[in-house]
């Protein structure tokens, strides 16, 4: 199956009488666009803010995070926004250097936020694209789960929307990705078989009923199975929360081994997962996931990262130790989240893992002239021995002093990040 | 120009040049500008800061007056409004290497002002303050005194002028077992190929993140007989009674709550709460019986299959603790269920 993404490099975003390309520069009719999303019911009104790289800006309560992109051959993220029907096949569009930002204007003490200039930069690419924000604002009285759904939906629509506009435009270049089927993905000899197992979602914060996550399903009861990796690239999977789904249409970790397939490496394919929530689900699908790139994609090494809190740390643990039962050898990316706890559940045999940084660890960025999203940040009291835990409202365009793990972006549990960790 | 950072060096009685150990119980003190290897700190320190004082202890007054002493030397400390403390460097001196940290740790905690500390890796001071204070590892002999103290004055005008501090193997600190960020030259997925390459090839690797270190505890022995045990219901799903009196965190615990549950049977919705930041807590807020099985249990004690359920329930909140904090809430549950006799413990966990 091959996936051809076209990317465009968009180097300006404005307001404009029509939605289009010219020159690079991406022009949004910004009533159309309003006028689409508030065909949602359970928004009261939309507003739609630009912000551009170098900017004196923040953007507050992210929720979600989308680049747009339009498929010229099938429908766009199916399941979730448009009808059933699959992806990962054919011609995309991507518009590179653009992102669509979602703020929840119900959630007061999100701390997600994207600083278009100064530190927090180096930190994330989110800071460097042109980034058209989203502002729903609920109904009086709307759940704030079915509220927190339409929000992400909208941004799936103005991914595509925005995506369309290139649907005429000549590619500056084009991203093949294409690996054939199970059968036939033979490699050289002397390359290593490598599989990337994936669980996208941990339970431990279910998702909701009608919650769209792979395909448009909500992933309950999921059980391991082999996907194309261009699924995931082309908008079959859209993360829950811990993650940005951005990630997911830019995998680091399935572009890096695409990357390598064929020079160091054959990319022997992927293996989509959950991480469940009781001890018997988890030992049955991490022996399972396992299985799959052992005796179906017939894997020499695997590598597992997680998306979630520290309990998805047990299913990457056993999906190392069952690899390596299996005579596979097994690397982990796994996300630290304080100076002084460490990864409590690493089992002896485990010694190949790789973090992508510590969420809580200082920066302080500095006062801006602009905030979108809200006017307030809840920071997070929690110091050292956590003797006031709980949070206080700043204002959000002060100077503020928070974790790196607040920056939208700046690590991802799936292998971006220009972080590493040391031991002070 | 950096300006001159006014710097108090820490000494016991027998480096600050008092005495010996027969003048080891000589009282907290101080003499004007540097003493015996305070004259190698200045020199260290060169035109970048001042030695304005030398603060000194007998190394058993100390030991035995450790509170009342440092209030004293943070009084002589502050008169002087320093910059910088230096303590030592102690060596191998238990005692000594104790009162180097504890000043060091008060300075930095009640002045404000950075402290750095100097004592061998082994010496049991450095077991108690590394992780809160920079100590320089000075080997156990005195014949590093100099390097040593270049080291220390280099650390400390550093965390004195608020610079970056960089790795221990680098500064030449004690680790604290503190993890810090830094930038990469590779992205973590590119680590992590490589890493899997190397390991496939069976050549050497890293893994980034070490494993924790445990101390491993004995299992009781099973209870013998049901019909006598008394028995506890202890959480760390976060219970607590409506309002959260104790102020249990609902991550990052340092503490536990005890909630009586004489004449209890139930655990009513309304007079209970489940706080925690690492699941779903519906269910538990729906009904907190199936976080702790308070009403089963005492169907079970009215039938006489176990002897008599416990009077208070223990509960703390399991997201994310840090090991120590862990271990010490731990150990102070166990201890008041000793105390108060009980044979047996249900934990449930989330």
């Amino acid at each position: 199956m091959r996936l051809d993404l076209g990317l465009i490099h968009i180097k300006d975003v404005c307001f404009g009488a029509k939605t289009s390309i010219a020159a690079d520069i991406l022009s949004i009719d910004r009533q159309e666009l309003i006028s689409l999303l508030e065909q949602e019911p359970l928004f009261e009104r939309v507003e739609i803010e630009l912000a551009r790289p170098g900017d004196s800006c923040r953007i507050i309560r992210v929720l979600d995070v989308v680049e747009p992109r339009y498929r010229l051959d099938g429908p766009n993220f199916p399941g979730a926004l448009e009808p059933n029907g699959l992806v990962g096949d054919g011609q995309t569009r991507a518009l590179k250097n653009v992102a669509v930002i979602e703020t929840d204007q119900l959630a007061t003490r999100s701390r997600n936020m994207i600083d278009m200039c100064g530190p927090a930069t180096d930190y994330s690419p989110i800071g460097n694209t042109h980034n058209v924000v989203l502002l729903p604002y609920p109904k009086t009285g709307a759940d704030k789960d079915d509220y927190r759904l339409a929000v992400k939906k909208a941004g799936l629509k103005t991914a595509v929307y925005l995506g369309a506009a290139a649907k005429d435009v000549t590619p500056h270049e084009t991203q093949v990705f294409e690996l054939p089927p199970v059968a036939l993905n033979q490699g050289p000899k002397d390359l290593p078989r490598i599989a990337y197992i994936f669980p996208m979602h941990s339970h431990q914060h279910p998702t909701q009923q009608n919650e769209t996550v792979f395909y448009g399903s909500n992933i309950q009861g999921f059980m391991p199975t082999i996907v194309h990796p261009n699924e995931i690239l082309d908008g079959a999977l859209m993360f829950s929360y811990s993650a940005f789904t951005w990630f997911a249409q830019n995998h680091p970790m399935i572009y890096e081994l695409y990357r390598r397939h064929g020079v160091d490496l054959w990319f022997a394919g992927v293996v989509l997962t959950v991480a469940p929530v009781t001890i018997a689900e988890k030992e049955r699908n991490t022996a399972l996931a396992a299985r799959l790139a052992k005796e179906v994609l017939s894997a020499d090494g695997i590598i597992a990262t997680k998306i979630g809190g520290g309990a998805v740390d047990t299913d990457l643990m056993m999906i190392y130790t069952r690899a390596e039962e299996m005579g596979m050898k097994a690397t982990l990316i796994i996300m630290e989240r304080y100076p002084d706890t460490g990864i409590t559940f690493v089992p002896q045999n485990v010694n190949a893992l790789v973090t992508p940084g510590l969420t809580r660890d200082a920066i302080t960025l500095p006062a801006v002239a602009r905030v979108i999203g809200g006017d307030t940040v809840a920071l997070d009291n929690a110091n050292p021995d956590n003797s006031n835990p709980g949070i206080t409202l700043v204002p959000a365009q002060e100077k503020l002093n928070l974790w790196i793990g607040d920056i939208v972006g700046a690590i991802s549990q799936v292998g971006a990040s220009r972080l590493t960790t040391y031991m002070s | 120009m950096n300006q001159k950072i006014r710097v108090v060096h820490y000494l016991n009685q027998f480096f600050a040049q008092i005495g010996g150990e027969e003048k080891a119980d000589v009282g907290p003190g101080f003499k004007d500008g540097p003493a015996g290897p305070g004259r190698a700190l200045q020199q260290a320190l060169g035109e970048n800061g001042d030695v304005i004082a030398t603060i000194f202890c007998g190394d058993n007054y100390f030991a035995e007056n450790q509170d009342t002493v440092v209030n004293e030397l943070i009084r002589l400390l502050a008169e002087r409004k320093p910059d910088l403390l230096i303590a030592g460097p102690a060596f191998e001196s238990g005692r000594y290497g104790i009162a180097c940290g504890a000043i060091c740790q008060a300075a930095q905690q009640r002045l404000g002002i950075a402290a750095v500390a100097g004592m061998d890796a082994d010496n049991v001071g450095a077991g108690l303050y590394r992780k809160n204070i920079y100590i320089v590892n000075s080997g156990e002999t005195v014949a590093r005194m100099v390097p040593t103290l270049q080291r220390m004055a280099a650390l400390g005008l550093k965390l004195a002028r608020v610079e970056p501090i960089g790795k221990p193997e680098q500064e030449g600190y004690l680790s604290r077992g503190i993890k810090r960020n830094e930038f990469a030259a590779k992205p973590p997925a590119e680590r992590a190929v490589d890493m899997l390459l190397t390991k496939l090839r069976g050549d050497e690797f890293k893994s980034e993140i070490a494993p924790p270190k445990f101390t491993a505890s004995k299992a009781a022995a099973p209870l013998r007989d049901l019909k006598s045990a008394v028995i506890a219901l202890v959480t760390d799903g976060g219970l607590v009674p409506e309002g959260n009196p104790d102020k249990i965190e609902p991550g990052r615990p340092t503490r536990f709550t005890t909630i009586s549950i004489a004449g209890v049977n139930s655990l009513d919705a309304d007079k209970y709460d489940a706080v925690h930041s690492g699941y779903d807590t519906a269910i538990a807020n729906r009904d907190p019986n199936r976080l702790v099985p308070l009403d089963t249990m005492r169907d079970l004690e009215r039938e006489g299959v176990i002897g008599k359920l416990h009077e208070f329930v223990h509960s703390t909140g399991g997201a994310h603790a840090a090991v120590d904090n862990a271990t010490n809430i731990g150990q102070g549950i166990a201890a008041r269920l000793k105390a108060a006799g009980v044979t047996g413990v249900i934990l449930t966990s989330t």
